[in-house]
């Protein structure tokens, strides 16, 4: 007898139909849990069983979709083998051996982190119990279903690959608009799994087959893998008050008959379809010619949401999460400040970056710990994909192991312990890895370069990795040091396309090293590299000149059609200035009357803000100067406008962001000893509150009135809190809840706080609190909003 | 659909104030929210009945004083549930990041544009309630009065929210997405006199 993955993307195999809707009509209520039946029904299950074996289908469902510790926390492998032990008995007694017992797993019904509350791991782990249950118990395959979440697919996807060696099939829900639940693209979902070797993948439920018609046309046209399509009976509708799907038997074979038409493998049915549905389904289907899914040759990157494809037209990658030559960032990474990583992140997704490059490594950070918590507060917050760039092969496990999509890692080169580090990691987890043409050291010459371009494609193969997966970085080396290193380099990244047919990248930015105005060779080198068929530039997108240099040579190359792109960006802008190449006079004398910084940060201009702090800079004018006469005094005056009550919050935090923009300027130019601060703080909402609104205005405005905040986020435990305020020895803590429900958990921090470390002053927020409310729990202050915690803190460090 | 700006400034406690810097940032904000926003809801109507005075949907009682006042007189309960997605609670997040004062304009948006489908979804119930010749009560979610947070449990027990539109709840019983709200709606027989209908077709939602 032929194995499932013989079968599987060769012949027509076909699934069961609804299960929850079968059952319904035996008796179950709402309310009831499905899976239960399992032990108190047997015969009720064998019955459901029975009915799809014996209507032809070739896969079927072990009664097992919500079989999970979240709702059977005492006994989940007791149902789980009940499922698959009556599905045995149903197939034998049928005389069906041939058909395909599944472990079917549902989502948890859980959101995972950082929205909700689940952990990525905690998710693995609840989904490989159950899979490990059902693979004990004899079940054939793995189907995964019904995720609306890629996130939550992913973590299923890897608990079955480390739980068992059975194939794993995936099918996704999507809406009419061809989105999940949670915003994700068909496509990206595509390149994801794929990434992840899923044997086949495709949709079921929330639609019926007419409505999955353009969402099949889009995987199909999308994946290299067998597609398969399980809709609803319809669109469910509403009867005297009963849920019925209308979509008969004749019609759901008739439909499906077109969905077929689009390339589809493997076909069943999901809520409202019935044994006659598959019975009708597989008559119909079963006789048309079977076709095999086409291989596509694409090199994608993805995120939750978003594919970005690396063909003719160059991606950029943007530069700016590294600390190589940025003190700034190194004392970010030091101070553990994840919220200044992802603003740098942010600022070039809103510059223009097609794919953001996370390097978080310095000698004295934990990398691995550092890269897996920026990957996950970055990738929710941005669609784009992440470029994963590290030395250390522990860091680049860990984040693509939590990565939510497909992502590009950075990188392996030649020599053969990065090429065994890494590209297992690629065979396991999925991606578009970087190859740098450099071995023992680095080639002086295009042939050099390629070979061992060529080594590093050879072992990607051994490996089980597509070339369309790698892309080979052809080495910018810096041309003031060897005025050949461009064209060397130029001529590399022409080969890689012509002669080895796969893609290229490059650090644009390392040929001007060593150079003044390098942003004018960056500028130039990118645009040959470009027409030297360059696939993914690695640069800075906040920089005008580059950004500019890209948009004109897409246009020149005719890359953008009508040139629209370039349009849309340089309509409207001032006309650009090439720098002079002359020394600039001598500044001027420094006069602070003339900054309009203070009428800025009053009217909340935040980035003429910044760039009235750059220019009081340029001006000579000092830094602390600059903060004592002009930001302090405007930050006071909208402060004590809010106090009175003749400005609003949305005012006084327009001229917070102000301020912080302007700081932006004012904090590079400041020596480590002039950046004084006036006390250390920490903020938390409390264990059990998710609300961090509240604590985030205060934040803001600490920062600005000159305060370090330790900001340990939401749902903190008091413990965590306590501990935290002992090591960094802090005389204030304030913290933040909005409901009744969870001011108890404030009361309960404060008294572990007063044990612990008494000579801490709490303050506490939140919409729920009053000054009774606050002196009842033993708080030492009430913060009836934000700048009330200033004047507090004020009171406490000023003092 | 209209977003209150009213209800905006209310939630950031501006009243009648009139300023023109926010009033250009509440229309940002509007319009980045109306990009990013993809409301989704469900309603299922339940019989109820009355055990001890307390109200009882299949066989679960739910013991609430003011939820049983606000049903007096039903035999049927409508449960309803919206939310704006998981891409605002993205949005939010990442405003707290860039812009504090988006943040805030942003959430006390996103809080007005929930109500705003709440009201939406409940006039579809009471047209529907009125084509079975019933009345509906005004809204009622757990949080209020003395309904307890838990009923949320019952509530997602009783339709499958995760999978029908997404939401989920969390361990200590909050929703996730943010902006989301469940709540019961009464359904009272009407006084047949008025608002009465002669046909009694088949009716269907979307």
């Amino acid at each position: 007898m032929k194995t499932f993955r013989e079968r599987i993307g060769n012949e027509w195999l076909f699934f069961d139909g609804g299960t929850g809707s079968v059952l319904q009509k035996m008796g179950l209520k709402g309310g009831e849990l499905p899976e239960e039946w399992n032990l108190k029904y047997p015969e009720r299950i064998m019955e459901l069983y029975k009915g799809y074996l014996n209507a032809g289908c070739d896969i079927f469902n072990a009664n097992t979709f919500g079989a999970n510790r979240l709702h059977y926390p005492d006994n989940v492998e007791e149902i789980i083998t009940a499922a698959v032990e009556l599905a045995k008995k149903a197939r034998h007694e049928c005389g069906r051996e041939d058909a395909f017992i599944t472990i079917d797993i549902g989502p948890s019904g859980k959101l995972l982190e950082p929205l909700g509350d689940l952990s990525f791991e905690d998710a693995v782990d609840l989904f490989s119990e159950s899979i490990k249950a059902g693979s004990k118990a004899g079940a054939d395959l793995v189907l995964i279903e019904t995720m609306n979440d890629t996130y939550e697919a992913k973590a299923a996807v890897v608990a079955a690959k480390q739980s068992c060696d059975l194939p794993v099939c995936i099918t996704l829900t999507f809406d009419e608009n061809g989105k999940l639940l949670t915003g994700g693209s068909i496509e990206a979902a595509v390149a994801m799994l794929e990434g992840l070797k899923v044997d086949a993948l495709g949709v079921n439920c929330s639609l019926g087959p007419r409505e999955m018609l353009p969402i099949v046309r889009r995987l199909t046209a999308a994946a290299s893998i067998p597609v398969i399509v399980n809709p609803n009976a319809g669109l469910p509708v509403t009867r005297h008050g009963m849920t019925v799907y209308p979509v008969g038997a004749d019609e759901f074979a008739e439909l499906m008959d077109q969905i077929t038409d689009l390339n589809v493998q493997a076909v069943g049915g999901c809520c409202g379809t019935t044994p006659e549905h598959i019975r009708k389904l597989k008559e119909v289907i079963s006789k048309k010619p079977f076709r095999k899914q086409t291989y596509k040759n694409r090199t994608v990157v993805s995120s939750w949401s978003r594919e970005v494809l690396i063909e003719d037209k160059t991606v950029i990658i943007g530069e700016r999460i590294n600390p190589t030559g940025k003190k700034a960032f190194k004392q970010a990474l030091r101070d553990h400040n994840i919220d200044y990583i992802i603003t740098e992140g942010l600022k070039q997704e809103e510059a223009g970056a097609d794919i953001l490059d996370v390097n978080v490594g310095l000698p004295e950070i934990d990398e691995p710990a550092l890269m897996t918590e920026v990957v996950t507060k970055l990738q929710a917050l941005t669609p784009l994909p992440l470029q994963l760039d590290s030395s250390d092969p522990e860091a680049l496990e860990r984040a693509m192991r939590i990565y939510n999509g497909k992502p590009m890692i950075n990188s392996v080169n030649g020599k053969d312990e990065t090429i065994r580090s890494v590209m297992p990691l690629i065979a396991k987890y999925g991606g578009v890895l970087v190859g740098l043409c450099l071995d023992e050291k680095i080639p002086e010459t295009a042939d050099g370069r390629i070979n061992v371009a060529k080594k590093i494609l050879k072992a990607a193969e051994d490996y089980g990795i597509e070339p369309k997966d790698l892309i080979i970085d052809g080495l910018c080396m810096t041309v003031s040091a060897d005025s050949s290193s461009a064209l060397t380099t130029l001529e590399t990244i022409r080969r890689v396309r012509d002669e080895l047919h796969v893609k290229s990248i490059l650090g644009v930015s390392n040929i001007s090293f060593g150079l003044p105005q390098r942003s004018v060779v960056n500028a130039y080198f990118l645009a040959m590299a470009m027409n030297n068929g360059l696939s993914a530039a690695i640069i800075n997108p906040n920089n005008a000149e580059i950004m500019a240099a890209y948009r004109s040579t897409n246009a020149l190359l005719g890359k953008d059609p009508n040139c629209m792109d370039y349009i849309t960006a340089y309509a409207d802008a001032p006309v650009m200035k090439a720098p002079a190449a002359v020394k600039p006079a001598q500044k001027e004398t420094a006069d602070i009357s003339r900054s309009n910084l203070h009428e800025c940060i009053v009217k909340g201009l935040a980035s003429k803000a910044e760039l009235a702090a750059s220019e009081a800079l340029n001006n000579g004018i000092e830094a602390l100067r600059i903060i004592e006469e002009e930001i302090v005094p405007a930050l006071d005056e909208v402060g004590k406008g809010y106090e009175s009550g003749s400005i609003f919050l949305p005012q006084l935090l327009m001229s917070a962001d102000a301020a912080k923009a302007a700081f932006v300027p004012i904090k590079e130019s400041l020596s480590a000893s002039e950046q004084t601060i006036k006390g250390r703080i920490i903020l938390a909402t409390v264990k059990g509150d998710i609300h961090d609104i509240g604590k985030n205005i205060v934040k803001v405005m600490m920062e600005n009135y000159g305060y370090e905040v330790i900001d340990l986020g939401k749902d903190v435990a008091p413990e965590t809190i306590v501990e935290t305020a002992i090591r960094e020895n802090i005389r204030l803590v304030g913290l933040s809840a909005l409901m009744t429900t969870t001011v108890g958990a404030m009361e309960e921090t404060i008294k572990l706080l007063r044990e612990r470390k008494p000579d801490t002053k709490v303050i506490v927020g939140g919409a729920v609190l009053t000054q009774e409310y606050a002196d009842s729990i033993g708080a030492d202050a009430y913060g009836k909003d934000a700048m009330a915690s200033v004047r507090y803190a004020d009171s406490i460090f000023t003092h | 659909m209209n977003i209150s700006r009213k209800e905006i400034r209310r939630y950031l406690g501006m009243m009648n104030a009139i300023d023109e810097e926010t009033d250009s940032l509440i229309e940002e904000c509007v319009a980045l929210l109306e990009q990013t926003a993809h409301p989704r809801y469900i309603y299922v109507r339940f019989p109820l009945i009355f055990r001890e005075g307390y109200p009882c949907i299949e066989s679960h009682m739910i013991r609430s004083r003011n939820l049983a006042d606000n049903l007096a007189g039903c035999r049927e309960v409508t449960i309803m549930a919206v939310t704006l997605g998981a891409d605002v609670d993205r949005l939010i997040q990442r405003y707290s990041i860039l812009s504090m004062s988006k943040a805030a304009v942003l959430q006390a948006a996103s809080a007005a544009m929930c109500e705003e489908v709440c009201d939406h979804v409940n006039r579809m119930i009471t047209i529907e309630a009125k084509r079975d010749h019933m009345k509906t009560h005004p809204r009622f979610s757990p949080g209020y009065g003395d309904l307890d947070l838990s009923t949320q449990k019952l509530i997602f027990s009783l339709i499958n929210l995760p999978k029908e539109i997404g939401l989920t709840l969390n361990d200590s019983l909050l929703m996730t997405p943010f902006k989301s709200v469940t709540a019961f709606i009464g359904l009272e027989a009407a006084d047949t006199d008025s608002d009465s209908f002669e046909d009694h077709h088949e009716e269907e939602d979307e």
